[in-house]
């Protein structure tokens, strides 16, 4: 017969095998400990200046901390580059307020293209966590750049369609937002906004928060500045997301994510661009300068 | 006793292989580049919104490691572009480097190992199918 004292050692010992096998911690790491790991959200960079939107993922949810800034150092690592000497230095800081997930913006300007390397410092209570991302910096972006002319696309406006829910897949549009072509908006010789997003079938999950920020804006700029929502799909839509077929005016901004808010000024020329997620705290100073006829300073 | 001991041990590897599933369990893989081994080892089955650990072994065509080259991870989707997620890969000497990052949706994952060693440039791509 086994003795006690010695089964239950082995037993101890099963339940110890299992859990080192396994690759798990012996005792389950509480939230704060669990690693971070900082995503950034924009498909594109560009020599000059740069909005840089990164994420923080954690334990299978992303950060929502408002109290939270992120360090950002530069390093040029393309040819003759050096990973060990900075070239600038930045913070991104929250701009999550509405959004669904927490965002961390900061803005960078790059004076080369090539290799580049982004080291994201995150503040934790027991020390910082610090992470590199690879960043391919390009001279020339895909979709239209700031110091461009917008590109006079006629998308469909409420006058093309019997209703407005073949028009946009937001379940409550603001009828203004369909009332003319941005080709229209570029020969009406005053600025405007224009945002691509598709509320019901976005990906990442912060088009309606973005409408919901364009629709307030306008409720204070709408006489200065007129604002034009671009759905990503034509009607109708669910048939057309399952098979990625976008509207031609995305095509003509050569667009390949969503959602993105283009500001225009009264010229036609594209003054500020922002992918992704964005926040009345920081979009009503660009549109304020938009309004003013000054140039915008996105840096907060 | 010895009874006993060969029940337990039997027990334990049956333990081993209900309570290990793949998510948990790190895949090793190697390809061969231009003479370049390159080793990936990371989960199998990993979750998406998770910090992922990425272990990156690189040895010459005479087995040496390579532990001078800059490393860095491009993780996408085929089926629709994500952005940007290229974690560097930091050296941790003997030709072996650390990378973290995390999937930002469930699905089929491309990830192509990039290093560049001198002046040539080798990539390596890996598949992994990411859970919820």
């Amino acid at each position: 017969m086994l003795n006690p004292r010695l089964f239950l050692t082995l037993i101890v010992s099963i339940v110890t095998i299992v859990m080192v096998g396994c690759g798990q911690p012996a005792t389950a790491p509480t939230p704060a400990a669990l690693p971070i790991a900082p995503v950034i959200a924009a498909s594109e960079l560009v020599i000059g200046l740069n909005r840089l939107p990164f994420g923080l993922l954690q334990g299978g949810v992303p950060l929502n901390d408002p109290d939270l800034t992120l360090g950002v150092t530069l390093y040029y690592v393309g040819p003759d580059g050096d990973r060990t000497k900075p070239v600038s230095t930045t913070q991104a800081v929250y701009r999550g307020q509405g959004l669904p997930v927490g965002l961390y913006v900061a803005y960078a300007t790059f004076d080369r293209a090539g290799g580049w390397e982004a080291e994201i410092t995150v503040p934790q209570p027991n020390g910082t966590q610090t992470n590199r991302i690879r960043l391919d910096v390009s001279e020339r972006a895909f979709a239209p750049m700031v110091g461009d002319r917008a590109i006079p696309s006629r998308n469909l406006t409420a006058a093309d369609v019997p209703s407005l829910d073949q028009l946009t897949s937001d379940p409550r549009p603001d009828p203004d937002f369909y009332r003319m072509t941005i080709a229209d908006a570029i020969n009406a010789g005053k600025p405007f906004v224009v945002s691509f997003a598709t509320p019901g079938y976005c990906q990442t999950a912060v088009c309606a928060p973005n409408m919901a920020v364009l629709k307030q804006l306008k409720s204070e700029f709408g006489d200065q500045v007129n604002f034009i929502h671009v759905e990503v799909y034509p009607y109708p839509f669910g048939e057309s997301f399952q098979q990625a077929r976008t509207v031609d005016a995305m095509k003509e901004w050569n667009l390949r994510t969503e959602p993105w808010t283009f500001l225009v000024d009264r010229q036609g020329i594209i003054q500020a661009r922002y992918e992704g997620g964005i926040t009345f705290a920081e979009l009503r100073p660009a549109i304020a300068q938009l309004a003013a006829g000054q140039p915008i300073n996105p840096v907060p | 006793m010895i009874r006993w001991l060969h029940v337990i041990g039997i027990l334990s590897s049956l333990l081993l292989i209900i309570g290990c599933d793949s998510q948990s369990v790190p895949l090793r893989e190697t390809q061969v580049i231009d003479g370049l081994a390159i080793t990936l080892e990371t989960l199998e089955r990993p979750q998406m919104n998770t910090a992922v650990d990425f272990i990156v072994v690189l040895q010459d065509d005479q087995g040496n490691p390579v532990s001078d080259a800059n490393v860095y991870l491009d993780l996408d989707m085929p089926a629709m572009p994500m952005g940007i997620t290229r974690p560097v890969a930091v050296p941790e000497g003997s030709g072996r480097y650390w990378a973290r990052t995390a999937y930002t949706m469930e699905g089929l994952w491309e990830i192509t190992v990039v290093v560049e060693l001198a002046e040539t440039t080798y990539r390596a791509t890996f598949r992994r199918d990411v859970l919820k």
